[in-house]
């Protein structure tokens, strides 16, 4: 299907004017040398259309007072806006279109003046810009299934397709009493894939959440699918939030419908209950008792420096449980487990350096070949988003170009026109208008096309993107297997510490522990820790393993994910590009043959090659 | 027409005299030649190979289609240090005129040319004289390969436009412009320059004169107010809405050219960050495990180097085909102007004298109705009379010179402009359509080996 449909950008409207255009345009061969006006835009229907809405309203709106001026303006947008700077409509997405138009019409007002009419193209402009960078590829994306189902190709089909839409201000209680805050809500609506891929009847469910629900998601995750490779979660932003950008909420909401889609493709988080109960618990997320049993249990800090002074005089025996021992030593209450953790990572750092498995030793290679290899994907990352500003910039000045052409046709027909008795000047005039109005129609026309192309370029890049938003979440992933190793490590070493003051205890004289009875308790109070420890070794062990099979299966996964990415990226970005250069060489080529130099064009290109 | 159909400007390196052949660097030309000119050329010339493989027929820009001289400026070399320093340039004339040698080489400066320009505009009044480049007193310090590059394309242009004009061609400093050795040159416009009244008259006087023809500027608006009245009453009617097009035509072309001038830059622009992508796309390939996606990276880069060698000559290429003759076309316009501002002057001298007469009309007339005035009086009266008539006769006969020319010169140069502006498009028009082919074609060959690449990546993917 991509390799059939190429440009998949824009191609309803784009295509409908754009066949239109190259296949009229062909056909009539301009009247010899200087065509007269009438005769010129009778040949040429549509370009005459585009002409006449973008030249001739916009230059006689120039000479019209104010008020007056709105009329043929909105005229125009409803007329021949689509025609002339269609590239707005086709690179439409979902949310932002409500504002199009408003942008239109402005355009259309000012687009006299050269100055404003960069800002005309502004529209397209900051959609295609934000839809480049990273964080928000789905405001682009709004389309729906078909677009979101294509870059899934060759992989596990999403469990759910979710849209995340309509903020809403909520007015909560404050932290400190007698004080509101506001929060925004965003409605999360999904739609499962069922259990039996399509054979169960698809389900749509909403439901209410706000950006602190998202970050119990990630944070949950985080515990519960460790060792996972987990899409990151959307920063928080506080700067722009309190800024007040404009745009603030609608680049948020963007940014966490594609986190959600990015989830709901992992084949593991995917089917994960977490993500469910995210997705269909009812009302507030934090009440709902589904998601409360989801949670781990986790110790506060303050409980933990509650606990330090016991654990440091001896009356809390500070053997991590075997649950504990499971968890990242950060998400538990045991301060002194963390600086054991610490001092065992320093103690392997300088002194004795542990003996590592060979599988160990080739994922923490990974590890480092990871992180440089990120360093690579941010500098081709922002290369390939220079390159499509550089992109949109050209085709935005190209349009301004052709705008400025048509203008001077214009100028050229209506007031070199008027000097009739200097008959070489009106001829000259009308000469200079055909030419300069039809340089001036193929400049805007290739500018719609590059608009079009970079909206199709900056897709097919969208992975490398990706693969750099996903990169610190790989790193992240692989760290915590070491993590996992250290506390197993740590706990080794505790173990080893324990069992030989326990030998050396049972060695020792009666006398010197305070008797045979003292002596007794105390070996038996050793051996209880020691058991615990092995209990919790043996937990720790298999969380490690567990965090070290989920890094070895995810690299593979991504592995084949990205090289099968990758080529996607690199054909469409090639077809899409191709595709470009080929239609804009077309409305060129039409050019020259108007110009009677169509053979040249191509003893040109057959030069070259 | 023999010339223009060889070809622009002896672009062909099989002429005898062209860049080439540097043995004809005949030393009597020079009266003090100690740099050996060659050994100090900034940058050889090479004409630009677009205008070369244009069709026999078809005009280019730049090249009058009709002209018994072909002349080229060539080789600028850098002259002096510091403040002083100038870019000289060789100007190579090759001619069937009468009179004139078959073929001149002279090394002048950019002042030497504003000189030429300033002449014939003295001397033809009412003739659009072409427009020189713009004195740039920034970039004249600079005076980078690029700027010294664009003014000489720029002043080829230029001399090449007067000697195929109908009429500047047969000045004599023209002539004096293209066959005069430096000296010789050198001479001629210092004398030039004393018979000039403006140059001779010390400043002081300058703008004693330029006080003096304020104020009767300032009388003559003056009345023109009090009596509701323009200087364009009596102007053609036609004429003046030619001269409003032609006003308001300045900006329309200003746009234009300003546009063309963001594309030169935006096209240079891209080149440089689709190569950058590229390098950065091929060092990423070399992580890549799958030697397939690794080498379409390989050869993505690959690509993308090309398509940028290719938006950095195209950016090149439409800065010298598309950005400087539409400047030129804006400074032509401009020149126009002048010449129409000219007109309008000789306008008002002409009212002025007539006011003039006028008023001395009606005082004879009173002294003559006084009783007991003395004749000598009376005739002193007459004497101003006759000399203001005859004063009033000159400006009429000078407006009306101008008038005359004027209506052919404005015809030819809205045909001139016309053809050439067509031209300038057709070459637009055909570079775009080379790089837009250029550039499917290489992106092109890029998608069937990665078609493959994908196709193996998907399978080993689902």
């Amino acid at each position: 299907m991509d390799v059939a449909d190429p440009l998949r950008f824009g191609q309803e409207e784009e295509d409908a004017q754009e066949e239109v255009l190259l296949s009229d345009e062909p056909p009539a061969p301009a009247p010899a040398a200087p065509p007269p006006p009438a005769p010129a835009a009778a040949s040429d229907p549509l370009s005459h259309a585009a002409e006449a809405g973008a030249g001739y309203r916009e230059a006689y709106a120039a000479h019209l007072p104010q008020p007056l001026q709105q009329e043929p303006a909105r005229e125009q947008q409803g007329a021949a806006g689509p025609a002339a700077f269609g590239s707005n409509a086709s690179s439409g997405a979902t949310s932002v279109a409500t504002s199009a138009p408003r942008h239109r019409q402005q355009n259309s007002l000012t687009l006299d003046s050269l100055e404003i009419s960069p800002a005309g193209g502004d529209p397209g402009f900051l959609r295609s810009g934000a839809g480049s960078r990273p964080d928000f590829s789905g405001a682009g994306n709004g389309a729906g299934p078909t677009s979101g189902a294509g870059p899934a190709s060759g992989r596990v089909p999403p469990q759910y397709h979710i849209t995340v839409s309509d903020p809403v201000r909520r007015i909560g209680d404050s932290v400190i009493p007698g004080f509101t805050s506001t929060h925004t809500e965003y409605l999360v609506a999904s739609t499962a894939a069922g259990e039996g891929g399509g054979g169960r009847e698809r389900r749509r469910v909403e439901v209410r959440r706000r950006f602190k629900d998202f970050v119990a998601l990630a944070d949950l995750l985080a515990v519960t699918q460790r060792g996972l490779f987990v899409f990151p979660r959307p920063d928080k932003n506080t700067l722009d939030q309190q800024l007040g950008k404009s745009d603030f909420v609608e680049l948020r909401r963007a940014e966490l419908e594609r986190y959600l889609r990015k989830l709901a493709a992992h084949p593991v988080v995917g089917r994960a209950e977490e993500l469910r109960v995210f997705l269909e618990a009812e009302g507030s997320l934090a009440t709902s008792l589904a998601w409360q049993q989801l949670q781990p249990v986790r110790g506060s800090l303050l409980e933990g420096i509650g606990r330090l002074p016991r654990q440091l005089i001896g009356s809390d025996p500070s053997v991590p449980s075997t649950v504990e021992a499971q968890q990242n030593a950060r998400n538990t209450s045991d301060l002194l487990r963390r600086f054991r953790e610490l001092g065992e990572r320093m103690r392997q750092e300088y002194k004795a350096p542990p003996v590592l498995g060979e599988e160990e030793l080739r994922l923490r290679e990974q590890r480092s070949g990871v992180e440089e290899y990120a360093e690579k994907l941010a500098a081709a990352s922002r290369r390939a988003e220079k390159m499509v500003k550089e992109f949109e910039e050209l085709g935005a000045v190209m349009g301004d170009l052709g705008l400025s052409f048509v203008k001077l046709a214009k100028y050229e027909e209506e007031e070199g026109g008027k000097c009739g008795q200097y008959t070489e000047l009106g001829v000259g005039a009308r000469a200079v208008a055909a030419s300069t109005h039809r340089v001036g129609i193929a400049a805007v026309r290739h500018s719609r096309l590059a608009r079009a192309a970079n909206a199709g370029a900056m897709e097919a890049l969208e992975p490398l993107h990706d693969e750099l938003a996903m990169s610190p979440a790989v790193v992240a992933a692989l760290k915590e297997r070491e993590t996992a190793l250290l506390t197993a490590q740590s706990i080794e070493e505790d173990l080893a510490n324990r069992r030989a003051a326990a030998a050396a205890l049972e060695e020792s004289g009666a006398r010197r522990v305070g008797g045979d009875a003292a002596k007794a308790r105390k070996v038996a109070a050793l051996q209880n820790e020691v058991a615990a420890l092995e209990a919790a070794l043996e937990a720790a062990q298999q969380e490690y393993d567990r965090v070290k099979g989920r890094n070895l299966q995810e690299l593979e996964r991504t592995r084949q994910e990205r090289s099968a990415e990758f080529g996607r990226l690199l054909r469409e970005f090639g077809q899409v590009n191709a595709e470009y250069g080929q239609r804009s060489l077309e409305v060129w080529r039409g050019v020259a043959e108007d110009f009677g130099a169509g053979a040249q064009v191509d003893a040109q290109l057959r030069a070259r090659t | 027409m023999e010339f223009g159909a060889a070809g622009p400007l002896g672009g062909g390196q099989d002429e005898p005299w062209g860049p080439a052949a540097p043995a004809m660097d005949d030393l009597d030309l020079h009266d003090e030649p100690p740099p050996p000119y060659h050994s100090v050329v900034l940058q050889s010339t090479v004409e630009a190979p677009s205008t070369s493989g244009r069709q026999s027929g078809s005009g280019t820009y730049g090249v009058p289609a009709s002209s018994e001289f072909e002349i080229r400026v060539t080789d600028p070399v850098r002259q002096g240090e510091g403040v002083a320093a100038y870019v000289s340039y060789k100007v190579l004339t090759r001619t069937s005129a009468p009179g004139y040698r078959e073929s001149a080489e002279v090394i002048r400066r950019f002042r030497d040319f504003t000189w030429l320009q300033k002449r014939l505009r003295r001397e033809y009044r009412g003739v659009i004289v072409p427009a020189l480049p713009e004195k740039s007193v920034v970039e004249k310090y600079k005076m980078t390969g690029e700027f010294v590059e664009a003014r000489r394309a720029a002043l080829t242009v230029f001399i090449n436009r007067v000697a195929a004009h109908p009429i500047l061609k047969r000045s004599r400093d023209l002539q004096l412009f293209l066959e005069a050795s430096e000296t010789e040159f050198a001479i001629e416009v210092s004398r030039s320059q004393v018979d000039d009244p403006v140059a001779v008259q010390g400043a002081a006087k300058k703008t004693l004169s330029g006080a003096v023809s304020f104020l009767r500027d300032l009388g003559h608006t003056a009345s023109n107010l009090y009596h509701k009245r323009t200087d364009d009453e009596e102007e053609d009617a036609e004429y003046l809405k030619v001269r409003a097009y032609v006003f308001e035509l300045e900006r329309h072309l200003g746009e234009a050219h300003r546009q063309a001038a963001r594309l030169v830059r935006h096209q240079a622009e891209l080149g440089e960050s689709v190569r950058e992508f590229g390098a950065a796309m091929a060092s990423l390939g070399r992580y890549e495990e799958s030697g397939l996606v690794a080498d379409s990276f390989g050869q993505l880069g690959e690509r993308a180097e090309a398509v940028s060698r290719l938006c950095g000559e195209s950016s090149e290429g439409l800065a010298a085909s598309f950005e400087a003759p539409l400047k030129e076309f804006v400074r032509t316009v401009r020149a126009v102007k002048k010449v129409m501002a000219d007109r309008s002057g000789a306008l008002a001298a002409l009212q002025q004298a007539r006011s003039d007469v006028d008023a001395r009309r009606q005082r004879l007339a009173k002294l003559r109705g006084t009783p007991g005035i003395r004749e000598e009086r009376v005739a002193e009266a007459e004497r101003d009379l006759a000399d203001a008539q005859q004063k009033a006769e000159a400006a009429k006969a000078a407006y009306e010179a101008i008038v005359q020319q004027m209506s052919g010169e404005l015809e030819r140069f809205q045909r001139e402009r016309a053809q050439e502006m067509g031209y300038v498009l057709r070459d637009f028009a055909l570079a775009q359509a080379q790089v837009s082919g250029e550039t499917a074609r290489l992106w092109a060959s890029l998608v069937p080996g990665l078609a493959a690449a994908a196709g193996g990546g998907g399978a080993g993917g689902s």
